[in-house]
């Protein structure tokens, strides 16, 4: 199990990034092959992260959420795992190099920084199904705010390229603005529900499971904050009635918001969430 | 290679000469029967607004492309000048026909109307039994070079015209396009134009208003569809439309910057596109910095259609490159065509020698035995044959050296006896079948081109244009 956890590993970043070539050589150059190799590519690369995952639970006995860097690499996954249904569904594959780009990115910082041997023994809290529920919740929330984020900066540049007329290549493959737009608020709206469904059970059932659990966790301060924000960007859509390229502004801001305030929390601050 | 092309195109005649030479789809069969009548054993019509071009393998080796313009002019019942004809022959005939399915050839580059011309002219020959093993290749690899040039390089993509470009414009913002309301202003050519695209990307909900009501009306009429407003309405319902398409000769804004503020404050932060293809302009062209409402001129839109034109034209060197290789495994196709009969005949001979022997000695073998026994005699049969078969289809590109190789097979095995091409169809297909394997993968791919460009073409893709 260890092998192949380590084999893993090392070749999900190469099969991310073989993933992405394809996707950006048939997105740049309209080359056949290329175009051909996409989807196996991807699917390549998420038989070899359900692998790692598989491989690494085995391991520690527990599901991969001990540590920021194994959110990452559960992140990767489900951005993946989510592109390539909507991919099958909507039959639109111009927005790929901008997903498997991401999974690209955060798996190879996860592969980077972490080894199939960090995980430690299991802490017991980690197994109360609440706790489950509140973990699985955030993960699917903070997912969606991801892809919210890549189509609401997809929807910018081509904004932009149709206010300034600089048709190039993003105007050529992208889909239309409106659609971005429904995807990046469609996503945020998954989002904000499952985010709401994590703090709801964090704040009624935690505090009787987690010995030192505190309401002042800065956590838990980012992600109501974060909640916040994308409710306001809704709002804004459908009682303000704003145009959408400021709902998207909006919402890039609190994608960026959650990603460097987790970043410093995860830094500087200590509590309650670390399960190590 | 005996094939021959002639033909006019707007590279060689005026419009009147072009109009008065074309073919009819009814004609066609009528055509295609007399060209057969009289000299060609196989023959394709490929006729457009654009194009005249006859395509025949003759029945006689010292066939002259004379005889065929001959007989076009009689046809048509047109003196054609021999200078507003063009006449091709063997390879040059095979590329001409490949550059014209890869929209190369056509009076606006990538004009994608033009593979699904080949393949209309493609089927009537072959509905007319027309064409024949030649032909079929020929028109089966066009087509499949069409489809390599549309899938492999831009020569097809972007826009060419100022009407589709605003259209092209609109499915960039709205999703979806079918759905969305809009207003013609102007019911000029530019404005039919427009509508007409708009309608062919599924906009049911087209209004139209003009300066004078009878012309707006007339449009209405001529298109078939639409509905009218009168054009004092204009400012005040503004708000209702997603798409507005302004193209009269107005000398003042009809679309003023108040105007445009009222109908986005209306529309609530929903988009709104406004085209203005007049000249001189009949928006205001502060409306753009309203963020809701894109508002583009002819400069905005002239400068996408000349961008676009440079694009293809850069992709012409791939697509010559492409065209070069399909020219290539066609001209090797050709090559192998003598021998492909003397295989199938060198195959029937083998078997019916084979057969005859294991009837002879039949009673000699129980059932049981007599199966094994025929099951090895046919294996030894086939790699006997199997010898001369490679050395024949091993013809390199000389086209003399692989008839006298045929010709050579063709008395050792005493083959100018009973056994004759046409003696089993099924052998011949087995021939071709090893012939075309021989000659390489991709010679396979050509055979189903046919079927599978008709597959890619049938409908225009997002990004082409129908720029006949």
């Amino acid at each position: 199990m260890l092998l192949l956890a380590r084999i893993c590993e090392n070749i999900l970043p190469l099969a991310y990034c073989a993933a992405f070539a394809a996707y950006a050589i048939a997105f740049f150059r309209r080359d056949d092959a290329a175009g051909r190799w996409r989807r196996p590519a991807l699917v390549t690369a998420l038989v070899l992260h359900m692998a790692l995952i598989y491989a690494q639970t085995m391991l520690h006995g527990h599901c991969l959420v001990y540590t920021p860097l194994e959110m990452l690499t559960l992140i990767s996954f489900t951005v993946t795992l989510t592109y390539l249904i909507v991919e099958l569904w909507s039959g639109e594959r111009g927005t790929g190099m901008f997903f498997t780009g991401l999974a690209l990115v955060l798996q190879t910082i996860s592969s980077t920084f972490s080894s199939p041997l960090a995980g430690g023994s299991a802490n017991p809290v980690l197994l109360n199904d609440a706790v489950g529920l509140h973990i699985s919740a955030a993960l699917i929330g903070y997912t969606a705010f991801s892809i919210s984020a890549v189509y609401g900066v997809l929807y910018l540049m081509l904004y932009h390229q149709i206010r300034s007329n600089h048709f190039g290549t993003f105007y050529r493959r992208l889909p239309s603005l409106q659609l971005l737009e429904r995807m990046s608020e469609k996503s945020s709206i998954v989002g904000v529900i499952f985010l709401a469904i994590a703090i709801v059970i964090g704040i009624v059932y935690l505090p009787g499971i987690l010995p030192n659990f505190s309401y002042a966790d800065p956590k838990l301060f980012v992600s109501i904050a974060v909640w916040g924000i994308y409710v306001a960007a809704l709002c804004a859509k459908y009682i303000a009635r704003v145009d959408g390229r400021k709902v998207v502004i909006l919402s890039l801001v609190g994608f960026v918001g959650t990603i460097v305030s987790m970043t410093l929390i995860n830094l500087l601050a200590s509590g309650f969430h670390r399960f190590q | 290679m005996n094939i021959h092309a002639i033909g006019t195109s707007h590279k060689h005649a005026s419009l009147e000469l072009r109009e008065r030479v074309s073919f009819s789809d009814s004609e066609l069969g009528e055509a295609l029967d007399a060209l057969r009548e009289e000299f060609a054993s196989e023959a394709a019509v490929v006729s457009t607004c654009n194009r005249t071009e006859i395509y025949l393998v003759p029945r006689d080796e010292s066939f002259a492309p004379e005889t065929l313009r001959t007989w076009l002019s009689r046809w048509k019942g047109v003196e054609i000048p021999r200078n507003n004809l063009f006449t091709l022959h063997a390879a040059g005939a095979a590329r001409h026909l490949f550059q014209v399915s890869a929209g190369i050839d056509s009076q606006v580059i990538g004009d994608i109307q033009i593979i699904g011309q080949v393949r209309t002219a493609y089927q009537i020959a072959r509905r007319h039994g027309a064409v024949g093993k030649i032909l079929d290749r020929l028109f089966a690899t066009a087509l499949h070079t069409g489809k390599r040039v549309k899938s492999e390089t831009e020569i097809f993509t972007g826009a060419v015209s100022i009407s589709y470009v605003a259209v092209e414009l609109a499915r960039k913002i709205f999703y979806p396009i079918a759905n969305k309301s809009t207003l013609v202003v102007g019911a000029g050519d530019a404005g039919e134009l427009a509508a007409r695209n708009l309608r062919d990307q599924g906009v049911r909900n087209i209004t139209i208003t003009n300066r004078t009501d009878d012309r707006a009306r007339e449009l209405m009429g001529r298109l078939g569809f639409g509905t009218w407003m009168p054009l004092a309405d204009l400012p005040s319902r503004l708000h209702e439309f997603d798409i507005v398409i302004v193209s009269t000769g107005s000398p003042t804004y009809l679309i003023t910057y108040a105007d445009a503020r009222r109908a986005a404050a209306r529309r609530q932060g929903e988009p709104q596109l406004i085209v203005d293809i007049s000249m001189p302009r009949n928006v205001d062209p502060l409306i753009n910095t309203i963020p809701s409402i894109f508002c583009k001129d002819l400069n905005d839109l002239t400068s996408v259609v000349e961008a676009n034109v440079e694009k293809r034209r850069a992709e012409l060197p791939r697509a010559e490159m492409i065209i070069a290789d399909e020219l290539s495994k066609f001209a090797a196709w050709c090559d192998l065509l003598p021998v492909t009969p003397v295989i199938a005949q060198l195959k029937s001979r083998g078997e019916e020698i084979a057969r005859a022997e294991l009837e002879k000695n039949r009673n000699r073998f129980n059932p049981d035995d007599f199966e094994q026994v025929e099951r090895l005699v046919a294996s030894v049969v086939r790699k006997l044959i199997g010898i001369p078969m490679r050395h024949l289809l091993d013809t390199g590109s000389d086209a003399g050296h692989a008839q006298a190789k045929a010709e050579y097979v063709r008395m050792l095995f005493n083959l100018n006896g009973d056994a004759g091409p046409d003696a089993d169809p099924d052998i011949e297909a087995d021939a071709d079948a090893a012939a075309r394997s021989e000659a390489g993968p991709e010679a396979n791919a050509g055979a189903n081109a046919g079927a599978n460009a008709g597959e890619d073409t049938g409908h225009q893709s997002e990004e082409e244009e129908p720029n006949a």
